[in-house]
Order: structure tokens, then sequence, then C-alpha cells
């Protein structure tokens, strides 16, 4: 049998000491303006980023990145080489609460079976994950360019405790008793969260990837059009490719080194020491980067990479879509299947 | 910066970190080509004859490498001086401190050769990945084979490497009617070479033996492992016969950098030893 959740309803006014309590417990991060920082004259940008009270968080929009430097920061100090000694640096990390919506945190799991189930265990992604809690939010209609529901991560149940803002103030269904100290005492009833039944746009998943798509024409055209930018990889929540490097600071004995974001759409990837590339063009990239989110992660894993966020078709600049590919996929397969 | 690396050793790691290197002393180097070494580290593994290790100096980088001997002193890894870690490398002397992690990867299936025809083709300084396998048959276990043939092919007789091994196998084949040791190059513009010339592939078919029964390690350049499984198709050797080893960028060595995938395999743990029915799938 299933707890019925705690449930709580607090006034904006009530709010700051809400948050007081929470934050002298945990890191709450959560989506955020940052006005001006867009990618047009006078526009705003948001992002995942820490925050210091409930009236800083948008709850209504879509991030540009998502939070999943979080549990996989840009840049990571692995240790550091000094005194004669390889030193593991990686203190200890505070707990962390994360408001995701559901896309996001179907995308936890993406990465979790990554760097957790996948033979080896990431120490340092392990560390980060165990302390955070996830607080859901919930998309009262569909956002741009979004198709969860093809991907059937528009539901979830997967999360410490649900909240809701409202006209007055916030309402919270709290499922994990931890955190039940930090919120006021006050029963009321909260409606479950409501979850995203349509998206104005949706595609069937390809069920299997024949090799033979891979010389199809489409490809061609991602040649001619992308920028091999990285973009795409940088704003998914499920991209976690890293480069390593050493870094030698100015007194030349302390040094580290450290994990960086990579990209498979940006050049060198995958270029070998004596100049051997085996994917050289924007098109191979990005049929190496779609078939990854759609079809080769699911045969690892068994679930999709792709959480169908539309982040990628959010930011590119080319206005590439990998909606409109996996559209193209189909009409590929569908076609083939005509033709016998 | 001193070019003797710290000399920090003995510390217990802890275990779980995947990615903490180990020190490990150089005892010997051996100079094959004036960019290809061989240098023996006092590095201890259980010999799985394909598996590599990822190498690297603090303040410089990390890259993997194939472990081309298993050693009682530990194993020795032939380095290509092509890249910015290998170039520092080379710069090392006995007795100075590397770092290593692993082995990882698999290994060559040694099981499935078991009282057949073997037949190992590769390519330049692929050798070195594969010179494990083909010592385990000539001086360790040459009885578990029916027959073992070596095609090496290198770009010309300036690019020979492991002479001193090539000819003490070539020696044993003196005494084993059941070994056989070819060597070609590509090319031979000084006319310094005694023996064949022209590409593996085109040795192929004239293996003796060769056939339904045999079966083949394939490794070397993506070309040479290409033409040469066409090759190998036509002489009538099957698909689930034939093993390659791939070479991928890498920078973890454990799965989860990313670089080294191929669809939904990772070289460096699902590889970099693959069979043909499942590396034609393997589309970049």
């Amino acid at each position: 049998m299933t707890d019925i959740p705690k449930m709580i309803r607090f006034s904006y006014k009530e709010a700051m000491a809400v948050f007081d309590i929470l934050s002298r417990h945990y890191t709450i991060i959560a989506p955020v303006k940052n006005p001006g920082m867009g990618r047009f004259s006078d526009t705003g940008l948001l992002t995942y980023d820490e925050v210091n009270s409930f009236d800083e968080i948008e709850f209504f929009k879509k991030t540009y990145f998502s939070a999943k430097h979080a549990l996989f920061p840009i840049r990571q100090t692995l240790f550091t080489f000094q005194n004669n000694r390889i030193e593991e640096v990686d203190g200890e990390i505070r707990a962390t609460i994360i408001f995701l919506r559901s896309c996001d945190i179907h995308a936890i799991q993406v990465t979790d079976a990554h760097f957790l189930k996948d033979g080896f265990e990431d120490p340092y992604y392990k560390k980060r994950r165990q302390r955070v809690k996830i607080f859901l939010i919930e998309c009262e209609k569909s956002l741009e360019n979004c198709f969860c529901v093809s991907f059937g991560t528009n539901k979830t149940d997967n999360y410490s405790a649900f909240i809701r803002k409202i006209d007055d103030g916030y309402e919270v269904q709290i499922k994990d008793k931890e955190l039940e100290i930090c919120f006021p005492d006050n029963i009321e009833v909260v409606e479950d969260p409501h979850f995203v039944e349509q998206n104005a746009r949706s595609v069937s998943i390809p069920e299997d990837a024949d090799i033979s798509i891979f010389e199809d024409d489409i490809w061609k055209e991602y040649t001619l059009r992308c920028i091999a930018c990285g973009r795409c990889t940088i704003s998914c929540p499920t991209c976690t490719c890293f480069s390593v490097q050493d870094i030698l600071p100015e007194d030349g004995a302390t040094g580290e080194r450290k994990r960086i974001w990579s990209s498979c759409q940006v050049k060198n990837f995958s270029l070998l020491a004596g100049n051997h590339d085996f994917r050289v063009k924007e098109g191979d990239k990005l049929r190496y980067r779609v078939f990854h989110k759609i079809y080769d992660f699911r045969k690892r894993h068994g679930i999709n990479m792709c959480v169908g966020c539309g982040r990628c078709d959010d930011v590119c600049p080319e206005y590439i879509s990998m909606f409109k590919c996996i559209e193209k996929i189909n009409h590929i397969i569908e076609a083939r299947a005509a033709n016998g | 910066m001193d070019k003797t690396f710290p000399q920090w050793r003995g510390k217990s790691i802890p275990p779980d970190n995947i990615y903490l290197p180990n020190p490990a002393e150089i005892i010997s180097i051996r100079r094959h080509t004036s960019i290809e070494w061989s240098f023996l580290l006092d590095y201890k593994v259980k010999e799985e004859p394909g598996r590599f290790v990822m190498v690297s100096l603090p303040y410089v980088g990390e890259a993997p490498v194939s472990i081309s001997g298993f050693e009682a002193r530990g194993i020795e890894l032939t380095i290509r001086n092509v890249g910015q870690v290998t170039s520092r490398i080379f710069k090392l002397n006995p007795g100075d401190i590397i770092y290593v992690r692993g082995p990882y990867g698999n290994s060559f299936p040694l099981e499935k050769f078991k009282d057949e025809h073997l037949l190992v083709i590769v390519g330049g300084s692929a050798l070195a990945a594969v010179k494990p396998v083909i010592e385990h048959y000539i001086y360790k276990q040459s009885s578990l084979l029916k027959r073992l043939d070596v095609l090496a092919g290198f770009k010309s007789p300036k690019h020979v490497l492991f002479r001193q091994e090539l000819e003490s196998w070539k020696k044993s084949h003196m005494s084993n009617k059941c070994i056989d040791i070819e060597i070609t190059v590509d090319g031979d513009e000084d006319y310094a070479w005694l023996g064949s010339i022209g590409f593996v592939v085109s040795f192929i078919k004239n293996v003796k033996g060769i056939g339904k029964d045999t079966r083949a390690i394939l490794i070397g350049p993506p070309l040479m492992m290409k033409n040469s499984v066409r090759e190998l198709l036509a002489c009538e050797v099957k698909e689930e016969n034939i093993w390659l080893s791939f070479e991928r960028h890498m920078k973890c060595g454990v799965g989860k950098c990313g670089h080294c995938r191929i669809r939904d395999k990772y070289v460096c743990i699902d590889g970099p030893v693959f069979s043909y029915t499942e590396a034609k799938e393997l589309i970049d």
C-alpha cells in the first residue's frame, strides 16, 4: 500500500519562512530567469540555477538548458597532483533539491542507467545523485516544441515532492518523509499533479533501425545545414559525453585532471591520434546522435534516451529539428515497407 | 617542469574510484623505429591478450594503449609517438614513473581457437595488440592449435616492428611445420627487403588450408580490415569465425565518456574485440 502523501498549502507570505527551513538542509536548484542573457537583444534566458527564494522560480516556462549540470558539472576536477601524490578532491556534496518537469525526471533515469548501471559505476555522479531529491513541477499545458507524449515521458511518479504555484501561494504534496519537517503542519487537500496528455505534435518511435537507413540521402541535407556548434547536445538533458584534460597551473607543481562536457556533434570528437577520423560529415554526426537517442540507447538499457523535451529544437541556430528527423526516418521506413 | 614525475607509490587508492591511476615504474625501453618503442612496466596483470590499459602522465593527459606483452615482471606497452601524451612518454627513462589504469576491455576468445586453424592478419603497429596471442601459441600452447598462420604487413622495411620477435617466430616455424609466418611490405623503395612485397590482403588466398574451418583475427588500419574481411569471406571463412579488434578515440576506458561508442556498443567495455557478425552492424 502506498502512503498518502502529506499535503500542505502556504501563502506567499509564509513562503519565505518555508524556504528558510528548506535551504538550511538543502541547496535548491530550479528554473530562474537571467534577464538580458538571451540569444537576441533584450531577451532573457531561462536556466537551472541555485535559488534563494520561491519568488525567483519560474514555474511555467521551459528552460533553455537542462538541470544535468547539478549531477554532471560542466567542468569537474577528478583529482589533483600535488606534493608528489594524487589526491581525490571531490569534497562533501550538499543535499540538493531540484525542481523538475516530468520529462527531465525521465532524463535523470536515463543518466542513472548510463552512469550507475552500465558495468562500472561513476563515483562522481553517484556521489551527487545520492544527495538529490526531486520536486516535480507540472506542465499545465504542453510547451513549445515538446513531444513528451510520443516518448511516454509526460507522466512520472518518481519524485520526493510535488509543488504547484497557485494564485495566492503554493501547494505541496510530500511523498518523502524526510522532507516533512521542512514544511508547516497544515493538512489540506492538494489535487494530484496534472500531466500533459497531448502535445501539439506527435511522432511514432521507430522500432528497428536497419543500417541501410544510414545510406539515405536525408543525411546529406543535414551535412549542408548543420554547423556543428553542439548546442543540441549541450542543452540536452541526457547527453553526457565528456573529455578529460590535465591542467598545469603557473606554479608548475600542482595540477589537476578534469573532465569537461564534450559533444559528438563537434569537430574531432572521434579523431584518433594519427589523424584518422570516423565521422567527419555533419550529417553522419547528426545521424549518430539521433539514432542513439531513439534506438541505440534503448537497445542497451531498455528505455529511450530522448525524452521529448524539445530543447534541441529550441536551441538549434539552423532550425534543425529532432522531431522532424524522426518523422523523416519513419517516412523512409514506411516507403521501404511499401516497396517491399 | 622536471621530467621525472612524482615518485609517489604504495599509498592506497580508493578502490571504488575508476578514474584514479596507479603509479608504475618503467623497467626498460626497447626502440623498434624512431616513433615506435616498447616500455616494460612494473604493473602486473592476468594474461588476457587483446585488452588495453589507460596510460597517463600527470599534467599531460591520458591515452588508451593495448598490452603488447605479458611478462613475469609486468606488462609491455608498445607506443607510437603520434600524440600529446605519447610524445611526453618518449622523453622518459627507465626508473621513471608512469601512471596506469586497467586493464580494460575484452580479450581474444582463445578458447574458440582450440584445435583449429588460426590465421592472424595484422597491419602495421597493430601487431603490438595481437603479439600476445601469437606468443601464447608459439611459446606456450602450440599444441592447442591445428595450425597457426601469421600474415603481417608493414608500409616499408623501415616500418617493420618487433624484428627480434619476428625472427624468433620464424625460427620456431623451422622446428614446427604447423606454424607459418609471412611478413610483407607494401613497398620497398630502397630495395632493402628480401621478403614478399604487396598488401597483406593479396596474400590471404595463398594461406595454406584456408577455408570454412579457419578462425581469423584481423587487426590494423580500417581500410585494410575492410578489404581483408571481404577477401576472407571470398575464401569461405565464416562470418562468426572472424574477429576484429577496433581502435577508437577514448577518454575514460570504462564506458562513460562516450567517445568510442558505435551504435549500442562501447569499444572500451564491449570490445575492443568483436566477431564479424557483431562488427558488420557497427557503422560509426
